[in-house]
């Protein structure tokens, strides 16, 4: 059940197990109201530098699924799932695109090597945020299609109550 | 005379050596900006540029691609980062291709200007 709908931009639903989903469309104005929900959520659980890391995180994955997930369409969502497990802030990021070929997230290309790609197909300057993201948090993993991602941030103050069950 | 592009970038030139200052949120949208700023006339020959981000309070991935690109196409100098600004260098594993200096008169110095 939707417990929150901010005009058409942002919908919000608390699900069982504490997992909070947020949908939001391919625009600016829709990334900048999930984000405020996600710094309300980190501000819970999280310090101050992991909190700024994850935020800096989830940013750069979520334009990403908005621009190169969702090519841009206003009209495609982009859903993200958040809570806490095990001492763990794990959020899953989903776009609806046809994913992206992953091998390029693994380490096994260089970010210049990825940059210098993104020149030759025309693309504009970019191919550090992966590498940024898995800098910043814990664990980062694709799904095989690419579509999907999943985050997750140690708490280092250890598991904590649930704030969203 | 600095010329003012947007809230977030200005720039001076002398017909030597540009001084491009980015200041506040360089997110993808500025970063696009300053793409462009750099490809337009009159800076689109210009080889020399010092890029000042003394004032950078958040750097996303699309503002370090265009500095690592800009790197690869011309001569660049960073002057004065800011801690967000070497922070994110870092963490994109590219900080060592920078030449930084601690200030804009320094990396000017160092094109042999003054």
């Amino acid at each position: 059940m939707a417990d929150e709908k901010p005009g058409d931009d942002l919908e919000s639903y608390q699900n069982l197990e504490g997992w909070v989903e947020l949908t939001a469309r391919s625009h600016g104005r829709s990334l900048d109201l999930l984000m405020k929900k996600i710094e309300e959520a980190a501000a819970l659980t999280l310090e101050e530098q992991e909190r700024q890391d994850l935020l800096y995180a989830v940013r750069e994955i979520c334009e990403n699924a908005m621009e190169w997930g969702n090519q841009g369409d206003q009209s495609r969502k982009i859903r993200v799932s958040y809570g806490i497990f095990e001492g763990e802030f794990v959020l899953k990021v989903a776009d609806e695109g046809e994913g992206f070929d992953t091998r390029g997230v693994d380490g096994s290309l260089n970010p210049l090597d990825a940059m210098f790609n993104r020149k030759r197909e025309g693309k504009r300057p970019g191919g550090f945020g992966i590498t940024m993201v898995k800098n910043l948090m814990d664990r980062v993993l694709y799904s095989d299609k690419g579509n999907v991602v999943l985050l997750s941030k140690n708490l280092r103050k250890g598991t904590q109550p649930n704030p969203f069950a | 005379m600095e010329k003012t592009v947007s809230n977030e970038i200005a720039y001076e030139d002398d017909g030597t050596v540009a001084v491009i200052r980015l200041r506040g949120r360089i997110t993808q949208a500025v970063a696009e900006t300053l793409y462009k700023l750099i490809a337009d006339p009159p800076l689109e020959t210009r080889q020399r540029m010092v890029l000042s981000l003394g004032g950078v309070e958040y750097l996303a991935s699309a503002g370090i691609g265009a500095l690592v690109r800009l790197t690869g196409e011309r001569q660049v100098k960073l002057a004065a980062p800011s801690e967000v600004v070497r922070r994110a260098l870092g963490l994109a594993e590219v900080y060592p291709l920078f030449e930084v200096h601690a200030s804009e008169a320094e990396a000017v110095k160092a094109f042999g200007g003054t």
